[in-house]
């Protein structure tokens, strides 16, 4: 995958990880206690000596990765950080389709296509592992325990498998 | 749903433009349950369906999809903007499912729904453990005026459920105050009553009949009108002298603007599987208190049951 | 007894009754090895069709799902780390590492094992002790069951990992999900955001699955490895038999089994606490604790034999009393009703064909699991495993989406399962555990929800927290709990001076 563009993208490092998402959780904290302000009583409270709880962690977090400025500072966070953010899109992407077109078009499109851009080019073994999945999804959920499906470009079918 | 209604219009708008009707159903019902799989009203309401489509004829099939969540305000709000086709009906659940609407927290009103009819009605029932002191609903009454809010009423629902607003109406009736006391379902409040760790309860009637049938807790009043056949010994509340009414009902209605010859197909059909042996014999073996209301009846019952609520609401707001 | 036992006995090995129990362990094991779908949503199909059924045809099917499903959580949870329910959080942590070293197949034939073993025993309980056994769940009160959960919570000591901090940190964002959705006590309405939808909280499965599933399918892609696993790792002989091997396991087995039947016995405790509570024994009493959550198949034998023995179980207070011990329990105790039978202390003289015949199916199913349950997971599920990582990264995600859609029938929730996989993926590069987290959403709500209740009932006296002898046992155990680590670390830390 040398040359890959995905892979020119470069990964933050792990101690700006630690630094990062130790802020979202102190943020975090803080606005739910001052959410559970609105609460009355016990209701209120209780949430509230979490959110402490919670700050106090994430601050310790925040002081070891801001003294440990040793090697952390160069391990990266990602492995492969062009991968991961193609993986999080496809995934996205694979719901805003359900959303839109319904489960099975979006389903086959992710299992054929998302290997392919991985540089997989088995074609018969995908197309024929997206039909195998999709076709027991559909067996269990919508033909046996008549779980509904959501909205489908392909209801009428649907309906005559019933 | 909306989007692909957009994308595909086409489609679905020749399906809407057809009058068609007269062979109504000609595509599966959806039958909306407001509560997860495996519960009370998902049983009853699977039940049910089979039996309406066996009478329903045309090859009816309807489906039971469960829209749980907020106390069943997600699938009733669902049913009350569903197409009023006559192809989306769901179970509702009075009082609770009043409740939301009264209190002004569902986006609904009782105006969006058109009842098709009720199936089951279950009083509430006041109970005490075998070995508790109150032998009588008045011994009781006295005991709660003479400690206010000393004595503790557990109760299956959670903070404006419909066995909270009774007891909200008890201390409004009878000038006492007890204090409700909230396990969230009914499994627990009644393992409570049997330990000893709560000295009252109250829930539904066909939840308690056989732990009082063998002695295991004592009932001291039915919060109905009239005695109940499964428990013929049970007092009323109103035979008592309190005059406290609170029933829970499991009935089906249709989005408001459902056509009513639908309304009309649906309704019989509902009656006619409420009729049906194989269905009676199975409610009876599992007793649960059927009470068959064709539509005007139920629209009635929700009315009465709307406006005692918005009085309730009006003097002691349960949230 | 005996004779009832014996007078339902030929019921039970009818040729048609037989195969209602396998098919209700077939279908059983699929319900609960494809997320998203459950027990309860299997039996609820089931029980309408049952109407016209002998009783002990519908028991069967009803038995077998119960015991095929609970099982079937851990084929996901140890092949894919996908985990079915909240009970398989606690397989997932050692058996998904043990997939990782290639022992897959040795990992599955160790759940369904002690699963069996557990179910066995549980339905044993069941059939001995059902009328005595009613009497302690009585003892539990909401000052009782206050203490159970935080008897439950302070299991997470066991499951923190290396970074103390971290593994608090999760813990504590577990509880405050906890917190989220109505107020059982007084109505409020907290962190839902005016959304509907969080009105009764996070769903546990859409938590589950985000926090569990998605990391590592992101790092399959990212390493887009075009292998699959080897055939020969799948191979069932290749690490021997764990049925050889019984004297390891006989210790955590037995032991696993007692938790998971006192847990069961409580009503609304639960199945996944009484994992938690075996993990954290077996860990505990473990002489080398520090390989647990590293693919030690001791912390699966556990965890397992543990949900199993909460099955039959938990069934106790539902046929004596009327009480579901579970969720599952409850749906057939429902079950029972359509066919006439009503719990409480009676049913046990009015149909003691009936009744004991289930508890023998109950028995019977534990069996057949131990057949169908290990050739279905490693010849068909495992099969799995073969594919490449860039097929089976997306087929994941197939199999999850649906799973997560079925849960409510809400698009809704496969936005969440995105927002919080993002969350999650981070959390597990950085090495915050996730196991706490579920624990604080399970166990936290109840804690909350049962302390008011106590004080609501005492009119707000505190005392009432420990004026029950079972309160102090509890609270006693909690503490036990805490201060043994403490303790052994104390002594570590000496000896090393």
């Amino acid at each position: 995958m040398e040359g890959h563009p995905l892979a020119l993208i470069s990964s933050p490092s792990r101690r700006r990880g630690e630094l990062g998402f130790a802020a979202v959780l102190l943020a975090v904290a803080g606005l739910c206690f001052v959410t559970a302000g609105d609460y009355p009583g016990a209701s209120g409270t209780y949430p509230r000596v979490l959110s402490v709880l919670l700050g106090c962690g994430a601050i310790v977090v925040l002081a070891r990765a801001w003294r440990q400025n040793g090697d952390n500072g160069r391990v990266p966070l990602m492995a492969n950080p062009g991968r991961c953010l193609l993986g999080f899109a496809a995934m996205a992407l694979y719901v805003i389709g359900i959303d839109l077109l319904g489960y099975i078009l979006p389903s086959f499109a992710l299992v054929v296509l998302l290997p392919l851009l991985l540089g997989y080019r088995d074609l018969r073994l995908t197309v024929l592992a997206a039909l195998g999945g999709i076709g027991f999804i559909l067996l269990v959920f919508a033909v046996i325990l008549e779980r509904p499906m959501p909205s489908d470009l392909f209801d009428p079918l649907l309906e005559m498998l019933r | 749903m909306k989007r692909s209604n957009i994308l595909f219009g086409l489609a679905l708008a020749m399906s809407f433009g057809q009058p068609a009707l007269a062979e109504f159903p000609e595509k599966p019902i959806e039958m909306i349950v407001a509560f997860a799989p495996g519960g009370g009203t998902d049983v009853a309401a699977r039940s049910i369906a089979m039996f309406m489509e066996k009478h329903l004829g045309n090859g009816a099939s309807i489906a039971v999809i469960n829209k749980p969540g907020a106390g069943g305000e997600i699938g009733w709000t669902a049913l009350s903007t569903a197409e009023p086709d006559g192809y989306t009906i769901g179970m509702i659940n009075p009082p609770s499912f009043v409740a939301l609407a009264v209190e002004g927290k569902a986006k609904y009103t009782m105006d969006d729904f058109q009842p098709i009819g009720n199936i089951v009605l279950d009083p509430g029932i006041l109970v005490v453990g075998k070995d508790s002191p109150y032998e009588s609903l008045g011994a009781l009454v006295e005991a709660s005026k003479a400690a206010p809010g000393a004595i503790v009423v557990g109760t299956s629902g959670a903070a404006g459920s419909s066995e909270h607003i009774g007891i909200l109406n008890l201390n409004r009736a009878a000038g006492t105050s007890f204090t409700p006391a909230f396990f969230g379902s009914t499994a627990p409040v009644r393992q409570a009553l049997l330990g000893g760790h709560v000295p009252v309860a109250t829930m539904n009637l066909s939840e308690a009949l056989p732990l009082v049938r063998s002695g295991d807790i004592r009932l001291l009043g039915v919060m109905s009108t009239e005695r109940s056949p499964y428990l013929p010994d049970a007092p009323t509340f109103k035979e008592q002298g309190y005059d406290l009414i609170v029933t829970a009902s499991r009935g089906l209605a249709a989005p408001a603007g459902t056509p009513p010859e639908v309304v009309e197909k649906l309704q019989a059909a509902l009656k006619a599987a409420m009729e049906d042996p194989e269905y009676l014999k199975a409610a009876e073996e599992a007793e649960i208190p059927l009470a068959y209301l064709d539509a005007p009846a139920y629209r009635t019952l929700i009315d009465q049951i709307t406006g005692e609520l918005a009085e309730t609401w009006k003097v002691t707001p349960w949230r | 007894m005996i004779d009832a036992l014996l007078s339902a006995l030929p019921h039970v090995l009818a040729p048609a009754n037989l195969f209602a129990v396998l098919l209700g362990t077939v279908a059983g094991l699929l319900v609960g090895a494809l997320p998203g779908l459950t027990v309860t949503t299997g039996l609820a199909v089931l029980i309408p069709l049952t109407f016209g059924m002998d009783p002990l045809f519908a028991l069967g099917m009803m038995a077998g799902m119960y015991n095929g499903g609970s099982y079937g959580g851990a084929i996901p949870a140890i092949l894919l780390r996908v985990p079915g329910t909240p009970a398989s959080v606690a397989t997932l942590l050692d058996g998904y590492e043990m997939t990782k070293q290639g022992k897959a197949a040795y990992a599955l034939q160790v759940a369904v094992v002690s699963g069996v073993i557990g179910s066995a025993l549980s339905a044993v309980a069941l059939i001995v002790f059902a009328p005595s056994l009613v009497k302690v769940s009585l003892m539990f009160g909401p000052a009782e069951y206050f203490w159970v959960a935080l008897l439950g919570l302070a299991t997470v000591a066991s499951l923190l990992g290396d970074d103390f901090v971290k593994g608090l940190i999760a813990a504590v964002i577990g509880l405050l999900i906890g917190t989220m959705g109505t107020d059982l006590a007084t109505g409020t309405e907290r962190y839902t955001f005016g959304r509907l939808e969080f009105a009764d909280g996070l769903d546990i499965v859409v938590l589950l699955t985000a926090l569990f599933a998605v990391p590592p399918v992101i790092r399959m892609i990212e390493t887009a490895s075009h292998q699959g696993m080897s055939k020969d790792l799948l191979k069932l002989r290749k690490e021997g038999s764990v049925l050889r091997d019984w004297r390891r396991y006989l210790p955590v087995w037995s032991r696993s089994s007692v938790i998971g039947i006192i847990i069961g016995i409580l009503p609304g405790a639960g199945g996944s606490m009484s994992c938690y509570l075996a993990y954290n024994d077996a860990k505990r009493r473990s002489p080398n604790p520090e390989s647990f959550g590293k693919g030690n198949p001791e912390g699966v034998a556990a965890s397992e034999c543990g949900n199993g023995a909460d099955n039959a179980a938990s069934l106790i207070p539902a046929l004596s009393l009327g009480i579901p011990g579970s969720g599952v329990a409850a749906v057939i105790l429902g079950g029972l009703l359509v066919h006439g039978l009503r719990p409480g202390p009676q049913l046990f003289s009015d149909h003691p064909d009936v009744v004991y015949g289930f508890m023998l199916q109950m028995l019977l199913s534990a069996g057949l699991l131990m057949l169908v349950g290990g050739l279905a997971a490693t010849r068909i599920f495992g099969q799995a495993l073969r594919l490449p990582h860039v097929v089976l990264a997306p087929l994941i995600l197939l199999f999850v989406a649906i799973g997560v859609y079925a849960v409510n029938n809400a698009m809704f929730d496969l936005y969440l399962l995105l927002g919080i996989g993002v969350f999650a993926y981070v959390m597990d590069q950085l090495d915050y555990p996730s196991a706490p987290i579920i624990l604080g959403v399970i166990l936290g709500p109840i804690a909350e929800s049962q302390l008011s209740l106590a004080l609501t009932i005492s009119g707000g006296n505190p005392l009432a927290l420990v004026s029950s002898p079972m309160s102090m046992i509890i609270v006693a155990l909690t503490l036990f709990i805490l201060c043994v680590p403490l303790w052994g670390m104390w002594k570590g830390r000496r000896s090393a001076a």
